[in-house]
């Protein structure tokens, strides 16, 4: 049976184009801004300055950690920097808020779930339907993001990575727990709303709000210093350095954590609602 | 298994106020049940608690003799308030997009297009339709998996006379097909030419339950009598008469079913009686008439 409710999921996510238009506007981002970052790269020596930059920062004072720290969103001509780059800049982050709240209020402000909740299907199977196809749709745009970006940039590339393999697996596999569970949040968000504009405003309002008074936290108590990366949506920024220092555990956890809290709020709250 | 749907004591209550109050129907196998009410009576709130949509404060209810609600609501096709449809997708993708979901075989899609009249509308989105053919793809979409079961809010709102013609044809068949519908509608004139039993609800209450025949013998032509002592003109009037079809208005006015041919004869007896007689004539009570009187009197 759920088989048949994830099939016909998929048939109402294709129909919407909403998937489509979202992956094509990540297609057309991530070439833009692949073509910014190489022209950058080239007027700046090919790379070298971010060693340049390295060197003047620590002269300045700054100790290595901060500068590596710093210097880090910067990508070096390997494949995976540039990957990184388009994985952890935000962009995914928010069209997966405008695709998921679209394939999924709608169904809630059109009045359409009615169909499927009055011909014998469980909220439960509904709801993990809905997520599966939304992580599935998310993970699309991520790919579609990717390439884009790699298109352009690929062509200027010295070599795959600085990471080793098992960097850059353990990478990839916190980015796409980060995914899910952004996802998870977006959708349990939808659940709550149930009104598409609404839903996008808010899925987009509220990841940047919450950063911002973790910000405010960290910057003002010193033993809260790391909290804003355990906000779901900041931490992509610091998977590659916690990838890198052995902490990825850390990105996984807590996409993990995020999922699980998020799809066991959305099963509860789905399961009270009242569908019109 | 005698019933379809049985509801026992059904409530619903919104920040104290009942909605739905106590209702308790029950609907027989091969019933066209007629649900009369007002708007905001309860109604589609009765029809959303038994489908799943929402869920009741008190009571009970049951499908098919007691099946799992989730195993018994395959077998019923529904269609509530306004048709809930795709509307980027056909008429034929809207329907396609049903039978996948509820895995049944996609040849029935042209004869249910055929039986709701829209196997012409070709690639026009849903988005495009007027309100009674959307009307008509929400009948569609309820027929898909050969329900047992409709349940039908107001499935002729927004239909022209000829789409209402059709719809009613088209309910008659599925009755004759063995099938049990239990359908909802302010157009009373129209469920009196289908319906087999009625429910009439009002303010959240079931305020009467009668079958199509019980409903004819308190409507038709009857004489409306005035008097001064109702019950002791009751009790003269059905002696003199012979007849039981002699009931109290809520204004204390005396209904006698049938009309009286000798008026002369039972102004008479009752003025022999010492009870005087303010008026008296002959009028129609219509089945209309009698929910509409059914209803206020709550």
């Amino acid at each position: 049976m759920l088989n048949r409710l994830i099939k016909s999921d998929f048939i109402k996510l294709r129909k919407s184009k909403t998937l489509i238009v979202c992956s094509i506007i990540a297609f057309c981002l991530a070439v833009l801004m692949s073509l910014l970052l190489v022209n950058g790269w080239n007027s700046n020596g090919n790379g070298e300055s971010i060693e340049q930059a390295t060197e003047m920062l620590l002269e300045m004072g700054m100790d290595k950690e901060t500068v590596d720290m710093a210097l880090s969103i910067m990508p070096r001509p390997y494949l995976w920097s540039y990957a990184n780059y388009f994985l952890s800049d935000g962009v995914i982050s928010i069209l997966a808020a405008i695709c998921v709240s679209v394939f999924t209020a709608s169904e809630y402000s059109m009045g359409t779930l009615k169909n499927t909740l009055s011909r014998g299907f469980s909220r439960t199977q509904i709801y993990l339907s809905k997520l599966l196809v939304s992580c599935v749709s998310v993970i699309v745009l991520a790919v579609v993001y990717l390439l884009g970006g790699m298109i352009i940039c690929g062509i200027f590339l010295r070599g795959i990575s600085e990471l080793t393999a098992v960097q850059m697996i353990l990478c990839i596999l916190s980015y796409l727990c980060l995914f899910l569970a952004i996802t998870s949040v977006y959708y349990m968000i939808a659940i709550v709303i149930r009104k598409t504009g609404v839903t996008i405003a808010m899925s987009l309002v509220i990841p940047n709000i919450v950063a911002s008074i973790l910000s405010t936290i960290a910057y003002s108590i010193k033993d809260f210093s790391e909290i804003s990366q355990y906000w779901l949506f900041n931490t992509p920024s610091v998977v590659q350095r916690m990838c890198v220092n052995g902490q990825a555990y850390i990105p996984i956890l807590t996409a993990l954590v995020y999922f699980a809290v998020s799809t066991a709020a959305g099963l509860i709250i789905s399961r009270k609602q009242e569908v019109k | 298994m005698d019933y379809v749907l049985k509801t026992e004591k059904l409530t619903k209550e919104y920040s104290h106020t009942k909605v739905v109050d106590s209702i308790s129907v029950t609907v027989k196998q091969g019933d066209i049940y007629g649900f009369v009410g007002k708007n905001g009576a309860g109604k589609t709130t009765f029809i959303r608690i038994v489908l799943g949509l929402a869920n009741q404060t008190e009571g009970t209810f049951e499908f098919f003799g007691g099946e799992n609600l989730l195993q018994a609501r395959k077998h019923i096709g529904s269609l509530i308030e306004s048709p809930a449809l795709y509307t980027n997708m056909t008429a034929r993708e809207n329907l396609n997009m049903f039978c996948t979901m509820l895995g049944t075989d996609k040849k029935e899609i042209d004869t249910i297009l055929e039986t709701v009249g829209l196997v012409d509308t070709g690639k026009k989105k849903a988005r495009d339709f007027s309100l009674g053919m959307k009307q008509r793809l929400g009948i569609g979409m309820a027929l898909v998996g050969d329900p047992d079961f409709l349940i039908l809010d107001e499935p002729i709102n927004g239909l022209d006379p000829t789409g209402i013609v059709e719809i009613r044809e088209l309910l008659l068949k599925l009755k004759n097909q063995g099938k049990t519908i239990f359908i909802s509608s302010h157009y009373l004139g129209e469920l009196e030419k289908i319906a087999t039993r009625y429910g009439i609800i009002a303010k959240g209450r079931l305020v009467e339950e009668l079958t199509a025949e019980e409903l004819s013998k308190k409507c038709g032509k009857r004489t409306v009598i005035k008097t001064n002592n109702a019950e002791a003109a009751k009790e003269i009037v059905s002696k003199f008469l012979g007849t039981d079809k002699v009931s109290i208005g809520t204004d204390g006015t005396l209904y006698v079913q049938d009309t009286i041919s000798d008026i002369g004869a039972v102004t008479n007896e009752l003025f022999k009686a010492g009870i005087v007689v303010s008026g008296i004539s002959d009028d129609e009570n219509s089945a209309e008439d009698y929910f509409i009187k059914r209803m206020e009197e709550q």
